[in-house]
């Protein structure tokens, strides 16, 4: 049980760290994006196949970087952090759309 | 987890990521590449279909009859009835009662057969806004209009081909999102692949079939996955794109979703689409006589072509519109050049106008995947891209056990023995799977799918293909482990062997069988009355039965003990 316990603490979790980090940031660009393209006044889909189009070659380039990074904790912050913060502005960007039918 | 360097790093995400996932995409690959001649396989498994291509038959004689006679599926009806209606406004409406939204049509180049579906409303929804249908797919005759029933399954375009992005796993989508997963690791495993082999040019170029069998598989390795690199990579890339918005990335449907709502609302008052039913009832007008008129109209841009895609929203209210869409075989993209008419006036309402750069690439891209286009050379190419897939998938597996059973047998572990029953499992078992299915097609009795007398899903031929098919599956996996224990001792598991024959036999068998029960031999479908769907199905699985005999033969019957030093052990952790 230990060993299976130190081969998912050492091997498992930090793929499934970095798989779920790459992926926020990559939930929170794409939908940045949507919006940001919306907001600037191109059509919906678009700028919904702008979004989809970028998203996974950032996705793998994120996952990258947070897995082969020399200060993983850090790569976390920036991954998680930014996915959320990104997330957040795509919100409040939409809600200031439809607030002012503004799309 | 620390590495020494970045290649380090690469190596040990390639080998373990592509071990773990290298299942999952194995079946990605294989039954993908089936897809590609799905409609072909359709017809050797529905002998009944097996005539031309037809173009999408009257709408106003020969339709309109088929959507009228048919009923919502009783299976739907009873699971989604309860979450959509509104028990609080009255009973539920009856099955037979549920009035219809929405038709569709749908056929390609390839297609015999003619897809329908209907979308029926429920009146007293619990959410009036949101999309309650309860639905009803068919399959009819174009010529006549009569029904195909779906009880013999369409073994190419509804088992093979949604086995390659669902794995046929329906429960809360999550075959989904396991393939999801595998593709998105498929990306990884590429990039990490190049990245730890630096002579990538050389590599292409190599292969020693006189060294051993870890080298050797290797080089396969190497070979295989530099060739069809950009096919590997594009595939699993647009794979991702196509179901982003839907399971791998839904921002539009869920965060964005009221941005979405809006949008659908501006661009139904700007393009003059209807969004919602006006709660009119009102006739339809002659929906030939749009395609007519949309025929003319692609004509006159330079595009002649045929309908592919046909759609009547809102059916019987006074707000409904007719969608007609090209049939897109002569390009990459897909359906495309809508044009919408009012089902009531017939009078056009709205023409697509040109796409934007992004929505272009986006539909190319997942045109290039769905290829939809009419390209038979450039089919073949995507069956060879995919089982080239297949073999570099395969090959890391054997190199992988190669090695390791090598160490294991000198630490007395009988670990590599749990991954090589699951290599042979994924590589003869699968196919030995693929081909009983057919097999048992030729031999089940049609009656099983016609008996009035016990109305259940076990007297149901497609079912019994089903369960050969996952039966055959978890055979030939207890047949790997149960014939495993020589790996253990590095030595070869003969499981490989015996699966390899009786692929071949099978094969050999399905062939005969489709000659015996159907009169279609190869001097009938290549030269009597030339039918080239049954005769490629033929040929390939000739093919297949003559590869898997000469593997057979190649493989030795008892391994000796490879004494050798391991030498290919830099790319694995």
């Amino acid at each position: 049980m230990t060993s299976l316990w130190i081969g998912f603490r050492e091997y498992v979790s930090p793929v499934i760290a970095t798989f779920v980090g790459g992926y926020l940031f990559t939930w929170g660009f794409t939908s940045l994006v949507i919006s940001v393209c919306v907001f600037s006044g191109f059509d919906f889909h678009t700028a919904e196949y702008t979004g989809f189009l970028l998203a996974f070659p950032v996705f793998l380039l994120t996952f990258f970087l947070i897995f082969l990074s020399s200060y993983r904790p850090a790569a976390y912050l920036v991954s998680y952090g930014g996915g959320t913060l990104m997330t957040l502005c795509s919100w409040w960007l939409q809600l200031l759309m439809i607030d002012t039918g503004g799309i | 987890m620390e590495f020494r360097n970045t290649r380090q790093g690469m190596a040990w995400l390639h080998t373990w990521l592509g071990l773990i996932l290298g299942f999952v995409l194995m079946i990605c690959f294989f039954f993908g590449s089936l897809s590609v001649f799905d409609r072909e396989i359709d017809r050797w498994a529905i002998p009944d279909t097996r005539f031309e291509p037809q173009p999408m038959p009257s709408f106003d004689d020969l339709l309109i009859d088929v959507y009228e006679r048919t009923l919502p599926d009783q299976d739907e009806y009873d699971t989604l009835m309860p979450l959509y209606h509104d028990e609080a406004q009255g009973p539920a409406t009856p099955r037979e009662q549920l009035p219809a939204d929405e038709y569709w049509a749908y056929t390609t180049h390839r297609d015999p057969v003619l897809r329908m579906g209907i979308g029926y409303r429920v009146p007293q929804a619990k959410n009036p806004e949101e999309h309650n249908h309860i639905h009803a797919n068919m399959t009819i005759d174009p010529r006549t209009g009569a029904d195909i029933p779906d009880e013999q399954l369409k073994i190419g375009s509804d088992w093979f081909y949604p086995l390659h992005y669902s794995l046929n796993l329906q429960w809360k989508f999550i075959g989904y999102y396991i393939v999801g997963i595998a593709a998105f690791f498929m990306l990884v495993a590429l990039v990490s692949g190049i990245w730890i082999h630096r002579k990538i040019f050389k590599e292409f170029f190599t292969f020693r079939p006189d060294k051993r069998p870890q080298r050797k598989a290797l080089d396969m390795h190497n070979m295989t996955g530099v060739v069809a690199l950009p096919f590997h990579f594009f595939f699993a890339l647009t794979g991702l794109i196509i179901f982003a918005s839907f399971f791998y990335l839904p921002v539009t449907n869920t965060l964005l979703k009221p941005l979405h709502e809006l949008h659908e609302e501006i661009e139904a008052t700007t393009t003059g689409l209807p969004h919602q039913r006006a709660g009119v009832a009102a006739p339809m007008a002659s929906v030939d006589a749009m395609i007519v008129d949309a025929k003319k109209r692609w004509d006159d841009r330079g595009m002649a072509g045929e309908v592919g895609f046909l759609m009547i929203h809102h059916v019987g209210d006074a707000n409904s519109y007719v969608s007609i869409y090209r049939a897109g075989s002569d390009r990459v993209a897909l359906v495309g050049e809508g044009i919408h008419y009012s089902a009531v006036s017939g009078e056009m309402i709205y023409e697509d106008p040109e796409k934007s750069f992004a929505e272009n690439a986006g539909e190319f891209l997942t045109g290039l995947h769905l290829q939809h286009f009419e390209h038979w050379f450039l089919r073949w190419l995507y069956v060879a891209g995919g089982l080239l897939g297949c073999v570099c998938i395969a090959t890391g597996f054997i190199f992988i056990v190669e090695k390791r059973k090598q160490q294991h047998n000198k630490a007395g572990s009988q670990d590599s023995r749990i991954v090589d029953a699951f290599a042979v499992t994924v590589i003869t078992g699968m196919l030995l799977a693929t081909v009983s299915m057919l097999l048992a097609n030729r031999l089940l009795p049609i009656e099983l799918s016609n008996s009035e007398l016990i109305n259940s899903d076990l007297v149901n031929k497609g079912t019994w293909e089903k369960i050969i098919f996952c039966g055959v599956w978890a055979l030939s996996f207890l047949h790997a482990v149960w014939r495993s224990a020589p790996v253990a001792r590095a030595q070869s598991n003969p499981a490989w062997r015996e699966q390899a024959f009786a692929v071949g036999a099978v094969a050999a068998l399905a062939v005969i069988a489709n000659w015996l029960t159907t009169g279609d031999n190869l001097i009938k479908t290549l030269l009597l009355d030339p039918y080239m769907a049954v005769a490629g199905v033929d040929i390939s699985l000739l093919l297949l039965s003559g590869i898997c005999f000469w593997a057979a033969f190649q493989l030795p019957k008892k391994h000796s003990e490879n004494t050798e030093a391991t030498q290919c052990n830099q790319f694995s952790g």
